[in-house]
């Protein structure tokens, strides 16, 4: 499903983000990148998403090779096939809940009433349905936290990315997207998660661990 | 936009009277000069004024400047013939039976204004030369759409304007001549020299001369305002277009994370520009014309009072060019769109990766 093959990161004066990674996600697996705050698992995430391009190797995502699409192409593939959930929740603040669920079909050319389906079985799923029109900057971390997780399953993504998902929540709310993690794994998405919270690290349904330290698989 | 749009309503407006009123002057206007001043002139060269080829008409004028020490304002007195073509249709428009009689006036609504002021709602008493009044009644005011020029006149029966300037009978302040080809207008006027050495021969193109050069000299300062509106109109525009805020590039961050392309993303700044700018046009367009022609300008409106404080209040004529306002749009509207779209496309080229960090 995901491949990463000799992959390197080179930033600004020859700083190696990644060195020589080479990994392998399989369908419906849950994989944990843990490592310690800059030790290259956002870098990997950004890599299988699209969002950015490696200094050499090769990214692999459902056989599409992702790193050499252009720019508008990897878009579209990222549209169609991922949901991208973000440690600062990245909502945009001024729109509503249904709103900022929305963003990512409003480019493609979807019927308005099936993306309402969508939306409101969304709402209803994760208790956000009395919060429809509700400005997101008002929302308490563990709403706007749902409205994220919303947000990245409105395209139906065969994978899931989260981006240190409970570093701005508490213990409690932590608890309620290992539950929603569960649901998603069950539902048969591919998930990687890039984390460094031990809540995550004894999970009887993480499939696999994968440690990083300073860019190079351990 | 607001004050560009205000600058181009108000010399827009001026240009407007400017050839309004260039286009109700007579074609030639025939002075005396004694010692290089303007006299009046005598009645009896009306025939041999006549007798001159290509002449139509020459109707002499009695008309005066009267010093209104009140208000500190000169009104201009004209006297009319009723049966004058030039006059006939204003003074059966305005009033009962086409006549003012003989103590009657029709005055400019500037002159009505100041009079109203002065508690004269229904007269008013000219201080003659001798120093002994003359009432006269207020038989009408011109409708609102008055001009510059006109707004501080008063028509009133020739016979009263002799009396009050106390003018001789046989003499007048000027004499205009009607005439039938323009190209003749030259031969005329030598015509006229020759005839009366002592005369000032005055057309039309003269007194357009005049009027330019005073349009001129406003049109100046309105350009110097106009560059200090459109400088800081692009002071802003530069501003957006060097470059986003970071809440801005985080959230085209966001976008493209989200699956957006990059021409989604311009398409979205595009309606999103288009709407705010447009929006801004329209609001600014009519604030403007609330203030042009509803609130007659206040503070700009002295900028091109200020030649001729001796004279009465005047409205701004209301007058749309529509190519001073596509000159407006195409100044706002494509320039700020511009000015978001090219930062956006910037940002939005970059690995949105490096853009949310």
């Amino acid at each position: 499903m995901i491949k990463l093959e000799n992959i390197n990161k080179i930033f600004a004066n020859n700083f190696y983000a990644l060195k020589d990674i080479s990994l392998h996600v399989s369908k419906g697996e849950l994989v944990l990148l843990k490592s310690a705050s800059g030790g290259g698992k956002s870098t990997i995430l950004s890599l299988i998403a699209g969002l950015s391009k490696p200094s050499s190797g090769e990214v692999l995502v459902k056989d599409e090779r992702i790193s050499k699409l252009p720019d508008d192409f990897a878009s579209l593939f990222r549209r169609q096939n991922i949901g991208f959930i973000f440690q600062k929740f990245n909502l945009i603040e001024d729109l509503s809940v249904r709103d900022n669920i929305i963003v990512p079909l409003i480019p493609s050319d979807f019927d308005e009433d099936l993306i309402e389906k969508r939306v409101a079985r969304l709402l209803q799923r994760f208790d956000l349905s009395e919060k429809k029109e509700e400005i997101v900057r008002n929302l308490s971390g563990g709403q706007q936290q749902r409205v994220v997780i919303a947000r990245a399953l409105i395209n139906e993504p065969s994978i899931i990315i989260a981006d240190e998902p409970t570093a701005n929540l508490d213990e409690k709310l932590s608890l309620d997207f290992v539950a929603f993690l569960q649901e998603l794994q069950n539902e048969g998405k591919t998930i990687v998660v890039a984390t460094h919270d031990p809540l995550f690290f004894n999970l009887p349904f993480v499939d696999r661990i994968i440690e990083i330290h300073k860019g190079v698989l351990l | 936009m607001f004050l560009l749009s205000s600058i181009l309503f108000i010399a827009n407006s001026i240009r407007y009277e400017l050839e309004r009123t260039l286009n109700s002057l007579p074609p030639i206007t025939v002075q005396k000069l004694q010692a290089g001043r303007h006299e009046l002139i005598s009645l009896q060269k009306l025939d041999k004024l006549l007798d001159i080829d290509g002449v139509q008409s020459a109707i002499p004028r009695y008309w005066g400047y009267y010093y209104f020490a009140n208000a500190g304002v000169n009104f201009s007195i004209v006297g009319v013939d009723i049966f004058d073509k030039a006059y006939s249709d204003i003074l059966h428009n305005l009033l009962e039976n086409g006549t003012f009689g003989n103590d009657g006036m029709l005055v400019g609504q500037g002159v009505a204004k100041i009079l109203r002021e002065n508690y004269y709602k229904e007269y008013f008493n000219f201080v003659k030369s001798d120093g002994s009044l003359k009432q006269v009644n207020l038989a009408g005011v011109f409708d609102a759409k008055t001009s510059l020029e006109s707004n501080d006149m008063i028509f009133m029966p020739k016979a009263l304007v002799q009396e009050i300037f106390d003018l001789p009978q046989d003499k007048a302040t000027d004499i205009v001549l009607q005439v039938a080809n323009k190209d003749e207008i030259p031969n005329i006027i030598a015509k006229v020299k020759e005839i009366y050495p002592d005369s000032r021969v005055i057309t039309k193109d003269d007194m357009r001369i005049s009027y330019q050069n005073i349009f001129d000299y406003k049109s100046g300062l309105f350009l110097a305002l106009f560059i200090v509106a459109i400088f800081t109109f692009f002071m802003i525009i530069y501003d957006r277009a060097s470059g986003l805020s970071g809440n801005e590039k985080k959230e085209i961050g966001i976008l493209k994370a989200l699956g957006w392309r990059i021409e989604d993303i311009l398409q979205e700044k595009f309606y999103e520009a288009f709407i705010i700018s447009f929006f801004a046009f329209i609001t600014a367009l009519i604030a403007a014309l609330s203030f042009v022609y509803l609130l007659q300008a206040p503070l700009l409106r002295d900028i091109f009072m200020g030649y001729s404080v001796l004279k009465s209040d005047f409205d701004l004529p209301f007058t749309i060019d529509f190519r001073m306002l596509s000159v407006v749009f195409f100044l706002s509207v494509p320039i700020y769109i511009a000015a978001i779209i090219i930062p956006s496309w910037r940002v939005a080229s970059m690995d949105a990766d490096e853009v949310m960090r």
